[in-house]
């Protein structure tokens, strides 16, 4: 009686295509599950629900495709409500099996438990979908295979779950292609050991779904799984391009603030003994004039218009102190962004200011022609004024090296015919050389022998925000010319 | 020998740290003239009294180290205190090596600019001292006649009457005679006071071809 139909004939075409589903539905899970980790809330829920019916629906179309890849030698039927359970066990063994694995963090106890999970899905959704075969047979299993079977299931499902934690895409689609493996090596193992005894009478069984009707749901679930994985291919590609283009952003924003704040740290460097000696000169004042106020209401009689006069002096020097302080305080800070109107003729005077121990220190004259009742130009101060700071100390040592004519710096503010604002700073320095004029403006060109060629780009950056140009001419008859326009009714993009 | 009331020279950019230091230099009853750039102090009169210039290192045009040069070649040798808002060090040693009194960062204590005044006053007036000496003993000098002056510088060397007489040819008498003059004229009471005499006006004259 035994072994009456062991060896049972295959349709190829459909063994390739049971296998191709079950690897489609294995990556397709994964691949959802994955995303649980990777994101937070209610999402988390799709993720999952959506991995738990790809992965049983996938395992439940590859058995029912394996099974009509097998030719059995009598008719088969499948029992409606057994073909229905073998539809539901996988689906709710898939979900508990990808919950355990990926809802919270990796521990070798889980991934075990839920490898296991989803390789009982596996055997039990097997099994049962065998069970439901009505046919005029016997139906018994090769305990050996049956064996070989769970434990293929158990280990390969396994080691599906426990690959992703490499987390490499190529590494995830080789176990897709191992839990695939799961389904379909449990599956074909376990047929391998199906031994099918017809009945002596062989009757047709009555009732029930016949392979004709069945084919139609294995093929809808199919179509599902690859329309999920259709979707989830387009979703990658936006959230990756998504996270590429906000990288960038975000990777030129910090370039861009970085490398404002750098260079203004070297102006500040190039500045720290202007700085000092600014500071110290009201302080210094101070400092004697209340000794002398303190000498001079000392002495019998106390001589008490001086000590009010000297009061009046160190009020005043105070107050200059404080300006300093707060200049430099503007100029330090790094999240300068703010938008407000500007009179750019004051702030070309407390530029001027800034630098007055430079200018002086270097024997150079300045002449200043600002046009009267100028509009104001709405944009961040902090950030204009380091561009006229930047322009006039690079005038300044333009001209250090000049000796046989005078060093005369000219800052010009005018109207243009545009409407826009015009400033000119002039010097008659060095000059520029005809063929850097083009690459000035690039950062980290420079001509200078200690400069790191970032002043010139920032301050074009700046002044581009504001919507307006810098640009540069050669002067006449030496030395150079820089000017930039500033739209008057601008908010500053910066 | 009467002295004239000290002047203090401050030569400062700052108008507000200039008024500080003239206000506080008055009320401890020195006399001062206020000049705001080396340019204008060097084109002002100097009164004849002793003094020391107060200035400013970093000044519009010539800075306060170029004025120091530019005092020390003209001969001019008024004591200098330097105060600065930024000194550094090669600064510091510039000027201390060139002679200042005193560098003083601002701001700097009272106390320590009137010690640095003092003591540039005290140098100032032992100069003008010495100064005044040597021009006193020059005039001397310049009453002695050839001879004499020949006869003091062998007398200074150390030289005996017998050997004077020797090197000039005369006789040991009239050395004598020319000892004499020289003694009274340069009005020195011992052979160790005149040889103290020649001495400065010796470095006097070294002083001088060493500036010029």
């Amino acid at each position: 009686m035994r072994l009456a139909y062991i060896f049972h004939p295959y349709d190829p075409t459909l063994v390739i295509v049971s296998v191709s589903v079950a690897m489609l539905a294995a990556y397709v899970s994964l691949e959802l599950a994955g995303r649980i980790r990777a994101t937070t809330g209610g999402v988390r829920f799709a993720w999952l629900a959506a991995g738990g019916v790809s992965l049983g629906g996938g395992i439940w179309s590859m058995h029912f495709i394996g099974m009509l890849a097998l030719v059995l030698p009598v008719p088969v039927t499948y029992d409606v409500r057994l073909t229905v359970l073998s539809f539901v066990i996988p689906i709710i063994l898939g979900l508990a099996g990808l919950y355990v694995v990926f809802w919270h963090d990796q521990s070798w106890p889980r991934l075990i438990s839920g490898g296991v999970m989803i390789g009982v899905g596996i055997i039990a959704m097997h099994y049962v979908g065998m069970a439901a075969i009505r046919m005029p047979a016997m139906a018994s299993y090769e305990p050996f295979w049956v064996t070989v079977s769970v434990v293929i299931a158990l280990t390969a499902s396994t080691i599906a779950v426990w690959l992703p934690y490499f987390s490499l895409s190529a590494v995830i689609r080789f176990c897709g292609s191992s839990l695939g493996f799961a389904i379909a090596g449990m599956h074909y193992t376990s047929v391998a050991g199906y031994i099918c005894t017809p009945t002596k009478d062989g009757s047709i069984p009555l009732g029930g779904l016949s392979p004709h009707g069945l084919a139609p749901w294995v093929a809808g679930v199919s179509l599902v799984l690859l329309w999920t994985i259709l979707v989830l291919a387009a979703y990658n590609r936006r959230v990756e391009q998504f996270v590429r283009e906000a990288d960038v952003q975000a990777a030129l924003h910090n370039a861009g603030s970085e490398l404002a704040r750098v260079a203004r740290l070297f102006m500040v460097g190039e500045l720290t003994a202007l700085i000092a000696h600014e500071i110290n000169q009201p302080l210094g004042a101070i400092v004697t004039s209340a000794n002398a106020g303190r000498l001079w209401l000392a002495r019998s009689p106390p001589n008490i218009d001086e000590a009010q006069q000297l009061l009046y002096r160190i009020a005043s020097d105070a107050d200059r102190a404080s300006q300093v302080i707060a200049r430099i305080r503007t100029f330090l800070r790094r999240d300068a962004a703010e938008s407000g109107p500007i009179d750019i003729n004051d702030m070309i005077r407390q530029v001027l200011a800034l630098v007055r121990n430079e200018i002086e220190g270097h024997k150079t004259t300045v002449r200043t022609e600002l046009a009267v009742a100028l509009p104001p130009v709405i944009g961040d101060k902090v950030q204009l004024e380091q561009v006229v700071l930047n322009l006039v100390l690079n005038a300044i040592e333009a001209m250090a090296e000049v000796s046989e004519r005078p060093r005369e710096l000219l800052i010009r503010s005018q109207l243009d015919a545009w409407g826009a604002i015009l400033v000119s700073v002039d010097d008659t320095g060095t000059g520029l050389d005809p063929t850097a004029l083009d690459k000035i403006f690039n950062t980290l060109f420079t001509t200078k022998p200690k400069g790191i060629g970032l002043g010139l780009s920032i301050s074009r950056s700046i002044i581009e925000a504001h919507g307006g140009h810098l640009w540069a001419s050669p002067g006449s008859p030496h030395g150079a010319s820089f000017h930039f326009s500033l739209p008057t009714r601008t908010v500053s993009a910066a | 020998m009467t002295e004239e009331k000290p002047v203090v020279v401050i030569v400062e950019d700052d108008p507000s740290m200039r008024a500080a230091l003239d206000s506080l230099l008055r009320s401890v009853g020195l006399r001062t003239e206020l000049f705001d750039s080396a340019e204008a102090f060097l084109s002002s009169r100097r009164p004849d009294a002793p003094g020391c210039i107060v200035l400013d290192l970093r000044l519009p045009g010539k800075s306060g180290l170029r004025l120091q040069t530019d005092l020390a070649v003209a001969d001019i040798d008024l004591p200098i205190i330097f105060i600065s808002g930024h000194a550094d060090i090669p600064m510091t040693v510039r000027a201390m090596k060139a002679g200042a009194v005193e560098f003083l960062p601002k701001p700097f204590r009272d106390q320590d600019i009137l010690d640095a005044i003092e003591s540039a006053l005290q140098r100032d007036r032992i100069r003008r001292a010495d100064h005044r000496s040597v021009v006193m003993l020059q005039s001397r000098f310049d009453t002695l006649t050839g001879r004499e002056q020949q006869v003091m510088h062998l007398v200074v060397a150390g030289k005996l009457n017998k050997q004077i007489a020797a090197d000039l040819s005369v006789s040991e008498i009239t050395v004598k005679a020319h000892r004499g003059r020289v003694m009274r004229k340069m009005e020195a009471h011992s052979i160790a006071d005149l040889v103290r005499m020649a001495d400065k006006l010796g470095n006097a004259g070294n002083r001088r071809s060493g500036h010029g």
